[in-house]
C-alpha cells in the first residue's frame, strides 16, 4: 500500500485489526452464550420486528387456549348437570307409568306423587348448579339463583297440595368467549332456554304431581308422553353443548398447529444454531490468538539490534 | 586565501552544523510515538568561498534549515474525515443507549407488557365476577403504564444528558479555538523571522483535528501570515488571533434545552443550532432534537396576534403539535394545528416573511417519544370508548367510567352545545385541545379532528351527549402520564366488564361483553392515529410498537455501519500520512550512523589541523 511503512503504521493497523477480530469474537461469544442470533434491536431490525410480531401472536394463541379451557370447564359442568337431569326425567317416566297403571291404588299414587315432588326439587338443584362460584344456568346473572320455588299452596277444591311455583330469576343472555382471532363461542345455555321456553319442565312436573294426587289417571296418561317431550328438550340442549365442545376442540387443534408453525419460524430467525455458533467461536478464538501472536512479533528486528 | 586558522574555523562550523543533525535525529526518535508528529530533516548546504573565483576553497558545511516533512493535503483530508468520525462515534453511542432502553430481546420489554395487559382483559372476560382476576388486571395495567412512562422518561433523560454534554463541549471547543489562535500568532511570528516553527505547526494540526472531531469545521490556510482561519456553519470561529466564541442559551420553546450560538463582530450572537451537522456536536444535537431537514414548500403567510404567530404553508407540512420549526435561525415549537396548512407558534423576534424557507427536525429521540405518545393515545381512546359503555359489578345505572385516567376540564370552561360532530365551548379551548386529542363528553369518547377557538369538531358524531360533563386526554405527553383510573385502582369491582346492568337479582354480573371486546382490541387494526389527524389509521398496537423498534434498530445499525466505514477510511489516511511524515526508527538509526562517521572524520581532520598548527608554532 504505502511505499514507506513506519513503526506507528504497524501498531495502528495491528490495533485496528485486532479490535475488529475481537468484535467478531465478541459477537460469536454472545451468540453462543445467549443461544440467540438477535441480541439487540440493531442486530437485524427487520428480523427482530418479525420475531416480536410472532412472539405476540403466539402469546395471543396461548390466551385463546386459556379462554377455550375456561369455556370447556363451564360447558362440561353444564353437560354433566343436564345428563343428571335426563336421568331424573327417565326415573319420572317410570314412576309415572307405575302411577298410570290400573293396579295402583290411590295411596300408592300419593307416595309416587311425593317421590316425583322430591325429584322435582332435585331437578331444580341441578338447574341451580354452580361452577367456580357462578350459577351456570342463570344466563349472565351468574350470582343470582336461577330457579326459586315458592311455598306449596293448598288446593281447597281438590284437597291436595300444589307444589310451589318455580320461577326463573336469571336472564336470557349468552356469555361468549374469544376462541380465536375471529371466532366467539357461547359458553352457556340460559336456564330459561333449557328448562322453560319450549316447555316449562317444573310446571309440567307440577301438573303430573297434581294429577297423581287427584287420582286423575287420564291426565297421568297424557303427561307421560309430555315427559318424553321434556327429555327431548333436555337432549337438545345437551346436543348444543356437545357441538360447542367439539367446535372448541377443533379450534384448539388448529391453534396448536398454527402455534407450532410460528414457533418454528421464530426459532429459525432468532435462535442461534448451536453447532454453527460454537464452530464460529472456535474459529474466532484461533483468529484472535493468531492476531495477538503476530502483534507480539512486531518490531522484533530493528537496526538498533545490530549496532555494535 | 585559505589558512590553517580558517581550516579550524571550517572544522568548528561543520562540527556544530553536524551536531544540529544529531539533535534533530534525537528529536525524531524521541517523537516516534507522538500523535501527529511530522519528522524533521536538516538541510545542509556547502558554504561557498568568501570571494568566488579566486583559488580559495569552500568553507565547509552550514545548516541551511530544519524542515518538517508534511503533506498538507493528507493532513486536511484527515482533519475533514475526523468530523464524520466524531459524528458517527457519538451517534452510534447514543443509539446504543436508546436500544438498551428497549430490551425486547429477552422478553422483558414493552411489547410483552402490552400482551400481558390484554391477556389480563381476556382473563377477566373468562371470569368477570372473580375479584382476584380483576385485581390482576389492575396490576398488569399498572405494570404496563409504568413501563410506558419509564420508557418515555428515560428517553427524556437521555435528551438531558446530551443537552448537558453540549454545554461542556462548547467549553472544550472554545478552549481549543483559543489555543489555535495563540498558535497562529506564534507561528506567524516565528515564520516571519525566517525560523520554521515545525513543532508548533504539528501542534496546530493536532488541535485542528481535535476541533474537527468535536464540531464540523471549514478551514483555510492563509498565505499572508501562515495562519489557519476556521469557520463553523459558515461563520468565522478563529481568524488569525481572534476567536468568536461559541456559547449556549436555553430555548424556552425547546423544553429549555440549549441552543448553540456563535459570537459575531458588532452583532448579537447568532443561533447556529440547526446549521451544525457534523462532529460530536452535530451528533448530540441530532440525537437530542432530531435531524434538521428543509421543510416542504414555503411560508405563504405569517400573521401575529396576541403573542402567537399563525404561519400558512404552501403545501401540507406534516407537522404535529410539539414539533420544532426553525425560520431564519429562530426555533419555536408548534402549539396548534389549524386547517388550511396552518400552524400556530409563539411569536418570533422578527416576523417571518412570505417565501421564507423553514426547517424542521425529524426522527431520533423526539420521534420515538411521539410514537410512544400516539400508542398511549390510541389505547386511551379505544379502551375508554368501550369501557364507558359498560357496568362494573353491582351497578344498575351506567357509570360512564374511564379505564385510563383522563384530565379534568379546566375550571370554568363548559360545553354550551353539542350537535352531531360539532362541540361548542364557553371559551376558547385552543390552549387545551389539539388535533388527535381524546375528548369525552357525558361518557362518549371521540377524537378531535379540528379546533378553532371555541369550536371543536370530532371524528364521529355524538349520540346522546348534552355537555354536562367533559374531560380530555392530550396525545402530547400521553405516554408520560398513562395511568389506570384511580377509582378502579382502589376498587377493581368498578371495572366495567359487562354490557348490561349488574345490580340486584338477575343482574348480568356474568356478562363479559365489554371485557371481551377490549381484549380483542389487541388484534384490531387502525387503532393508532399515526398521522395525527384525528382518526385511527395504523394498527395493531403491536405492529405500531414493533415499527418503532425497527426504526430504532435501523438508526442504530446505520450509525454503527457508518462509523466502521469511516474508521477504516481514517486508518487508511493515517497510514498514508505516516508513510510521508512518520518516523522510521531504522531510517533514523542509519542517519545516526552516517553522521557519526562524518563527525568522527571531521574530528580527525581537526586533530590533524591542530598538529599542523603546532608545527607552525614550534618554528618560532
Amino acid at each position: 500500500m504505502s511505499m514507506r511503512p513506519v513503526e506507528s503504521t504497524w501498531y495502528r493497523d495491528f490495533i485496528y485489526n485486532l479490535n475488529r477480530t475481537k468484535t467478531r469474537y465478541d459477537d460469536a461469544l454472545s451468540q453462543t452464550t445467549s443461544g440467540k442470533k438477535l441480541n439487540h434491536l440493531s442486530d437485524n431490525p427487520a428480523d427482530m420486528a418479525y420475531v416480536l410480531t410472532l412472539r405476540s401472536k403466539i402469546g395471543q394463541i396461548d390466551q385463546f387456549e386459556k379462554n377455550i379451557n375456561s369455556a370447556s370447564g363451564f360447558l362440561g359442568a353444564s353437560e354433566s348437570a343436564l345428563n343428571q337431569v335426563q336421568n331424573l326425567l327417565s326415573s319420572v317416566v317410570s314412576l309415572a307409568e307405575q302411577g298410570a297403571s290400573e293396579s295402583t291404588g290411590a295411596q300408592e299414587r300419593n307416595i309416587i306423587a311425593d317421590n316425583i315432588d322430591q325429584v322435582r326439587d332435585e331437578l331444580m338443584n341441578y338447574a341451580n348448579t354452580e361452577f367456580m362460584g357462578n350459577y351456570i344456568f342463570a344466563g349472565s346473572a351468574t350470582d343470582t339463583v336461577p330457579f326459586v320455588k315458592a311455598a306449596d299452596t293448598w288446593d281447597a277444591v281438590n284437597n291436595i297440595w300444589i307444589p310451589g311455583v318455580v320461577t326463573y330469576q336469571g336472564n336470557s343472555d349468552t356469555i361468549n368467549i374469544q376462541a380465536d382471532f375471529s371466532t366467539t363461542v357461547a359458553t352457556n345455555v340460559p336456564g330459561d332456554q333449557v328448562f322453560v321456553n319450549q316447555n316449562d319442565i317444573f310446571d309440567r312436573l307440577s301438573i303430573l304431581i297434581q294429577a297423581l294426587r287427584r287420582d286423575d289417571t287420564a291426565t297421568i296418561g297424557t303427561q307421560i308422553s309430555s315427559m318424553n317431550e321434556l327429555i327431548d328438550q333436555i337432549s337438545e340442549s345437551v346436543g348444543t353443548i356437545g357441538n360447542k365442545t367439539s367446535h372448541l376442540t377443533q379450534i384448539k387443534g388448529m391453534l396448536e398447529k398454527f402455534k407450532t408453525a410460528m414457533e418454528s419460524k421464530m426459532s429459525s430467525l432468532e435462535d442461534a444454531n448451536m453447532a454453527e455458533a460454537i464452530s464460529n467461536l472456535s474459529r474466532e478464538e484461533v483468529a484472535l490468538q493468531a492476531a495477538l501472536q503476530a502483534g507480539a512479533r512486531i518490531q522484533r528486528f530493528s537496526l538498533m539490534n545490530y549496532l555494535e | 586565501m585559505m589558512n590553517l586558522f580558517s581550516a579550524l574555523e571550517l572544522g568548528k562550523n561543520s562540527m556544530l552544523a553536524q551536531q544540529q543533525v544529531f539533535q534533530i535525529i534525537g528529536h525524531n526518535i524521541a517523537n516516534v510515538n507522538t500523535e501527529g508528529y511530522s519528522r524533521q530533516v536538516v538541510d545542509l548546504e556547502s558554504v561557498s568561498p568568501s570571494v568566488i573565483g579566486l583559488k580559495d576553497g569552500g568553507r565547509g558545511v552550514n545548516l541551511a534549515g530544519i524542515r518538517s516533512i508534511r503533506d498538507r493535503f493528507i493532513d486536511s483530508q484527515i482533519t475533514e474525515r475526523k468530523q464524520y468520525n466524531g459524528y458517527y462515534n457519538s451517534l452510534s453511542g447514543a443509539m446504543a443507549t436508546v436500544e438498551a432502553l428497549f430490551d425486547e430481546a429477552n422478553g422483558l420489554g414493552l411489547s410483552d407488557s402490552l400482551s400481558n395487559f390484554f391477556n389480563a382483559w381476556s382473563d377477566v372476560s373468562n371470569n368477570p365476577t372473580d375479584i382476584p382476576t380483576r385485581n390482576s388486571l389492575v396490576s398488569k395495567t399498572q405494570s404496563f403504564a409504568l413501563a410506558t412512562r419509564n420508557s418515555y422518561q428515560q428517553l427524556t433523560d437521555q435528551q438531558e444528558v446530551y443537552d448537558a454534554s453540549i454545554g461542556t463541549l462548547v467549553d472544550d471547543i472554545n478552549s481549543i479555538a483559543y489555543e489555535i489562535a495563540e498558535l497562529n500568532e506564534k507561528i506567524a511570528y516565528a515564520e516571519s523571522s525566517g525560523n520554521p516553527a515545525n513543532d508548533l505547526l504539528d501542534a496546530r494540526e493536532r488541535r485542528l483535528r481535535d476541533l474537527s472531531e468535536k464540531i464540523g469545521i471549514n478551514f483555510y490556510y492563509e498565505q499572508a501570515n501562515h495562519s489557519v482561519t476556521i469557520e463553523v456553519a459558515g461563520r468565522p470561529l478563529v481568524s488569525y488571533s481572534s476567536v468568536n466564541e461559541l456559547s449556549v442559551q436555553r430555548n424556552q420553546y425547546n423544553s429549555n434545552y440549549y441552543d448553540l450560538y456563535i459570537e459575531q463582530y458588532g452583532l448579537p450572537p447568532l443561533d447556529i443550532t440547526t446549521e451544525v451537522i457534523n462532529g460530536q456536536m452535530g451528533a448530540l444535537i441530532t440525537a437530542r432534537d432530531g435531524q434538521t431537514v428543509t421543510g416542504a414548500g414555503q411560508i405563504t403567510a405569517a400573521a401575529s396576534a396576541g403573542g402567537l404567530t399563525t404561519l400558512t404553508f404552501s403545501q401540507a407540512h406534516g407537522l404535529s403539535v410539539g414539533d420544532l420549526i426553525t425560520i431564519n435561525g429562530e426555533t419555536r415549537s408548534v402549539t396548534q394545528l389549524s386547517a388550511g396548512n396552518q400552524v400556530v407558534v409563539a411569536d418570533f423576534t422578527t416576523l417571518p416573511a412570505v417565501g421564507d424557507a423553514w426547517q424542521e427536525r425529524n426522527g431520533y429521540i423526539p420521534e420515538y417519544k411521539k410514537q410512544l405518545n400516539k400508542l398511549a393515545g390510541g389505547l386511551i381512546y379505544n379502551i375508554n370508548a368501550l369501557h364507558q359503555q359498560g357496568y362494573g359489578l353491582n351497578e344498575g345505572v351506567a357509570p360512564l367510567r374511564d379505564f385510563f385516567q383522563m384530565s379534568t376540564a379546566p375550571a370554568g370552561v363548559t360545553v354550551t352545545g353539542v350537535a352531531g360532530n360539532t362541540v361548542t365551548f364557553s371559551a376558547s379551548v385552543a390552549a387545551t385541545l389539539n388535533v388527535g386529542d381524546v375528548l369525552t363528553i357525558d361518557g362518549e369518547t371521540r377524537l378531535v379532528s379540528s379546533v378553532a377557538g371555541n369550536t371543536v369538531i370530532v371524528n364521529n358524531a355524538f349520540v346522546a351527549a348534552t355537555g354536562v360533563n367533559w374531560e380530555y386526554a392530550n396525545i402530547q405527553g400521553a405516554a408520560n402520564t398513562l395511568a389506570v383510573d384511580s377509582a378502579i385502582a382502589a376498587d377493581s369491582s368498578l371495572i366495567a366488564a359487562s354490557s348490561l346492568a349488574t345490580a340486584g337479582v338477575g343482574g348480568a354480573v356474568g356478562n363479559n361483553d365489554i371485557a371481551r371486546q377490549i381484549a380483542q382490541l389487541l388484534a384490531a387494526n387502525n387503532v393508532v392515529d399515526a398521522d395525527n389527524n384525528g382518526s385511527g389509521d395504523y394498527g395493531t398496537f403491536h405492529e405500531y410498537l414493533h415499527d418503532l423498534y425497527a426504526e430504532i434498530g435501523n438508526a442504530s445499525s446505520t450509525a454503527q455501519y457508518e462509523l466502521d466505514a469511516n474508521g477504516s477510511m481514517l486508518t487508511y489516511l493515517q497510514d498514508k500520512r505516516d508513510s510521508i511524515s512518520g518516523v522510521s526508527l531504522d531510517e533514523e538509526t542509519a542517519n545516526l550512523m552516517q553522521f557519526e562517521k562524518s563527525f568522527q572524520a571531521m574530528g580527525q581532520f581537526m586533530a590533524v589541523i591542530s598538529q599542523l598548527t603546532d608545527v607552525l608554532m614550534d618554528i618560532t
